[in-house]
């Protein structure tokens, strides 16, 4: 901010150096939108905004994804935090405690000789910093884990000084351990274990409160110095288990911006404990590099002679019976060009109708813009209106109606994206006429793949990640729009998930908690191989009905039924599916379980970038509930959401975590590679996979295949229509 | 030395995260579906140094312009120390696109500039000042520049003007010789702000300029090569 100033200072009107200083201000603003732009506060070793041990008052800047690892003293933290709103932030932390049990009897030990844990934390901020009052913020640290981390603050810091910030705050829990000023609200119970995973109510704010505190002095733009008094008392770690020793209340630390994005400390803890912090920055909302797109740029608009060329503008074209395929060959060219296929074609003397593959943009509009200029340029001067439909799986997803002279019109107007939106036409796509004509090469279609697969298994309790790496066949034979056959073979080449198998016993039937025996599998091992007939029997409704071998773990049939109008924020739909467990070796054979499963879903766009959605029905294990899922989306693709199952399992039964629950981040590879390309990354992180409120995992699910084409998504790219 | 080791192994779920999300893609048969590989391909070849910029074949001649037979433009962006040769693609109401051989376009209205294509951050549209005006060298004019943001989100900047006439030593463009006349248009935003050039020949006409494209990009200077 202060850059800017400086910026603005230069600009004295008649000064000999403006064009100088206009230069210098532009450098400056381009080359400091970063840290300071940003002010993403510094972070501690629990992952959240902090000085060294103890967190501070301020939460991130919307939307702010970090990651921090931190090492001291045997004890190592690997957190990834989120603001999912403005005043909101959520953390999932994974935690190792070497020589858990080294220092004590065999009587007590827990067999662990690393102990790994997880926690969420949660942290509202209360009151944003101004001039004259702190930001503060309440925190729940570990609210639902196991709860060896729990404690509850509410902290305010204060820039008092340019780069120089004061915390101070009052701890419960771990945070009310040393130096406590006595127990206003009681005493805090002991920890009703369970099986973790619930949250801690009855224990908050508990027991004795202790004040904590610290100052941050940022002396350089990449040096930072922090020094705190922390209420922190290892009591478990340190006190029972010596697996450091707690001398002093005392922290210090240094801390160094590598980058606008990764920053780097190290301290002295407790007056006994070197330790060490990475700190990752980014942000969905911002590229990274601050590049925009490379891409090549669209044909312009070609636009049509005067009405008074009378040759030109003849109708008489329509006539021609090889006029039409003559036309959708060259639209076919066009498009190919610009990673799109053309579909059917449907042409009279006034109007188009063009359905086409989208292979390449992942702004949907885009896609619809480089139709658009490709129809000026293919199309004879007498057709003026153009109905452009994007397909997927054979079915038209929406129609995107565009008058030719609006489009000639608005090519150069200031703001041309939202000129030409406010004229076009969006609604749900007709079915094709019966004079279309089929692109040449549409049906049927064989495409096929060879690449790496890579599979991780995060957080398991006993190592912190898992993988294989292997090599994966895909073939895909669209045999006639809406009828796939597909398959996908892999092959493991290195492999850490082949381990002992360990079979607790269980109540449940043993729908995911076998994963390991299916990772134990040798020889190449059928991932899928299905048949799929989607089709759209209705104005509004999808349908997709799939048989074979439908993920690792189950074949069968898969039926679904979608209601989603494409201008409508509300989607409704029922998956029914009947099948039964796979044989180990993932080949062609199956177990004896079977189930019938499936949900009843609704899925609702609730503005601002938020969604929700919730599916109620019967799982993977004859347990019937609902799964409760809240994302925050960006326009560009990035997805960060979270989910709960809650079924008729008791948590007893369910086994440690009481009951399924995630987290799951999807990354548009556009984003990171600013190129365009429709390819998703995404993860769903699990504390852990039990048996209870599982769902079949089957390809092709129809709200997520038609979504990106409605009208949600496809205006808040809009702005991609003239790219 | 081992604390820093710790800190790499405990973060390592995050970089495997990382790395399965961008491990390379293999090959097929399928369009649209490798721009990952080209991109990494491309890294890798500007690593190596493969990928330089096009080194200009031989210096560009007044021979060779008028040899050409249609009208040309240079664009430099010193930002990024590249220059393209354009020439004119499309014509809508006053506007003419101009294009370089790797399908990059600039659109400019009566020589003034008012988007870009193919640049990263482009200049999507805008509003601006007609050339009458800017040559008319003297005045107040306001632009608005439309841009995406990091989410494809159309972002406007409002910018106030204003021209001032300034003599100015002849320039040289392509062996050719002009008297010309500088006008500046100083513009300021309510975040940034910057002063477009424009060098104007005895009969009126912009025959160069440098003028403002964005944060990213800079400036651009463009010179109409048929004059």
């Amino acid at each position: 901010m202060a850059q800017r100033d400086h910026g603005r200072g230069r600009r004295r009107p008649g000064s000999r150096n403006m064009l100088a200083g206009a230069v210098a201000a532009v450098a400056l603003a381009a080359g400091t939108a970063g840290a300071q732009d940003r002010a993403v506060p510094t972070l501690n070793f629990q992952g959240v905004p902090g000085l060294i041990d103890m967190p501070s008052g301020q939460g991130l800047p919307d939307a702010e994804l970090t990651a921090v690892a931190s090492y001291f003293g045997g004890i190592g933290r690997t957190t990834g935090s989120f603001q999912f709103s403005p005043r909101l932030t959520v953390s999932f932390r994974y935690l190792s405690v070497r020589d858990w049990d080294t220092n004590l009897p065999p009587a007590q030990q827990d067999g662990f000789d690393t102990y790994y844990d997880r926690s969420f934390d949660l942290r509202v901020l209360l009151l944003r910093e101004t001039d004259r009052l702190p930001a503060v913020t309440l925190g729940f640290q570990d609210f639902i884990g196991t709860g060896l981390l729990s404690g509850e603050y509410i902290v305010a810091t204060k820039e008092i000084m340019p780069g120089l910030r004061v915390t101070g705050g009052l701890g419960w829990g771990r945070l009310g351990a040393r130096g406590a000023l006595g127990s206003p609200f009681g005493e805090r119970p002991d920890i009703e274990f369970g099986e973790g995973g619930k949250p801690t109510f009855n224990q908050m704010f508990r027991g004795p409160v202790a004040p904590f505190g610290g100052v941050e002095w940022q002396a350089t733009d990449r040096l930072g110095l922090k020094v705190e008094y922390s209420s922190e008392g290892y009591d478990e770690e340190a006190g029972r288990r010596g697996v450091f020793e707690h001398k002093s209340r005392f922290n210090f630390g240094a801390e160094y911006q590598v980058t606008e994005n990764v920053r780097l400390g190290g301290y002295y803890l407790y007056g006994s404990e070197f330790g060490a912090s990475l700190q990752v920055a980014l942000n969905p909302r911002r590229r990274p590099g601050g590049m925009g797109i490379q891409d090549t740029g669209p044909i312009p608009v070609r636009v049509r002679p005067p009405a008074s060329d009378q040759q030109a503008w003849s109708r008489s074209w329509a006539a021609d019976p090889g006029a039409a395929a003559f036309l959708r060959d060259t639209v076919a060219q066009y498009m190919e060009i610009d990673g799109m296929r053309l579909e059917a074609l449907s042409l009279s003397a006034d109007r188009v109708q063009v359905r086409y593959r989208n292979i390449r943009y992942d702004a949907t509009a885009q896609s619809v813009g480089r139709v658009a200029r490709i129809l000026t340029h293919t199309m004879p001067a007498s057709v003026e209106l153009f109905e452009i439909i994007p397909v997927e799986e054979g079915q038209g997803l929406s129609a995107v109606t565009l008058r030719r002279s609006d489009i000639e019109a608005l090519e150069h107007a200031p703001d041309a994206a939202e000129a030409i939106r406010a004229r076009r036409g969006f609604g749900d796509a007709a079915p094709m006429s019966a004079d279309a004509l089929w692109a040449e090469d549409a049906y049927p279609r064989f495409a096929w793949s060879l690449g790496p697969a890579v599979r991780l298994s995060f957080f398991d309790p006993e190592e912190p990640i898992r993988g294989a790496l292997g090599v994966r066949v895909r073939g895909r034979y669209d045999i006639a729009p809406g009828l796939v056959l597909s398959g996908s073979i892999t092959q493991d080449i290195y492999s850490t998930l082949k381990t002992a198998e360990e079979r607790e016993p269980g109540a449940l039937p043993r729908v995911r908690s076998d994963a390991r025996r299916y990772d134990n599998a040798d020889g190449p091992v059928i991932d899928t191989l299905t048949f799929a007939w989607y089709a759209k029997p209705a104005n509004d409704i999808y349908s997709r009905v799939t048989v074979g071998y439908l993920e690792r773990m189950f074949g069968g049939i898969s039926g679904e039924v979608l209601w989603k109008p494409a201008d409508s924020r509300l989607g409704l739909g029922v998956e029914v599916n009947y099948v039964q467990q796979r044989a180990f070796d993932q080949r062609l054979g199956f177990q004896d379980y079977d189930v019938v499963t499936g949900h009843v879903s609704a899925y609702y766009d609730i503005g601002g970038g938020y969604h929700a959605q919730l599916d109620v029905g019967r799982y993977l294990a004859e347990d019937w509930g609902a799964t409760v899922t809240l994302a925050r989306e960006f326009a560009n693709g990035w997805r960060v959401g979270a989910f709960a199952t809650f079924t008729d399992v008791p948590s007893e039964v369910f086994g440690e975590g009481s009951f399924d629950k995630g987290i799951q981040v999807t990354i548009p590879v556009t984003w990171v590679i600013g190129a365009p390309t429709r390819d998703m990354r995404s993860t769903t992180l699990r504390p852990l996979t039990r048996d209870g409120g599982a769902r079949l995992s089957v390809d092709g699910r129809l709200y997520e295949t038609v979504r990106d084409y409605h009208q949600g998504e496809m205006d808040g790219q809009w702005g991609r229509f003239w790219r | 030395m081992g604390k820093v080791l710790a800190v790499i192994r405990m973060f390592r779920p995050f970089v495997a995260f990382l790395a399965s999300a961008f491990v390379l893609s293999g090959c097929g048969n399928q369009p649209g579906g490798d721009a990952l590989t080209q991109a990494l391909t491309g890294m890798a070849g500007e690593l190596v140094g493969r990928r330089g910029e096009a080194e200009p074949a031989q210096p560009l001649t007044r021979a060779m312009i008028e040899a050409s037979g249609q009208p040309m433009m240079l664009a430099i962006a010193p930002s990024r120390g590249t220059q393209a040769l354009l020439v004119p693609v499309a014509r809508n109401r006053g506007v003419d696109v101009w294009a370089t051989g790797d399908s990059a376009t600039l659109s400019l209205r009566d020589g003034i500039f008012i988007a870009s294509r193919g640049l990263g951050n482009d200049l999507m549209s805008a509003a601006a000042p007609s050339g009458a005006q800017i040559t008319a060298g003297a005045g107040n004019t306001s632009r608005s520049y439309f841009t995406l943001d990091g989410e494809d989100r159309t972002q406007r900047a409002d910018f106030a003007c204003t021209l001032s006439r300034h003599a100015a030593a002849p320039i040289e463009i392509v062996e050719r010789q002009f008297e010309v006349h500088e006008v500046k248009e100083t513009c300021i935003g309510a975040e940034n702000g910057f002063v477009n050039r424009y060098w104007i020949d005895r009969r009126g006409r912009i025959v160069q300029s440098l003028q403002w494209v964005g944060t990213d990009v800079g400036f651009l200077q463009l010179a109409d090569l048929s004059n």
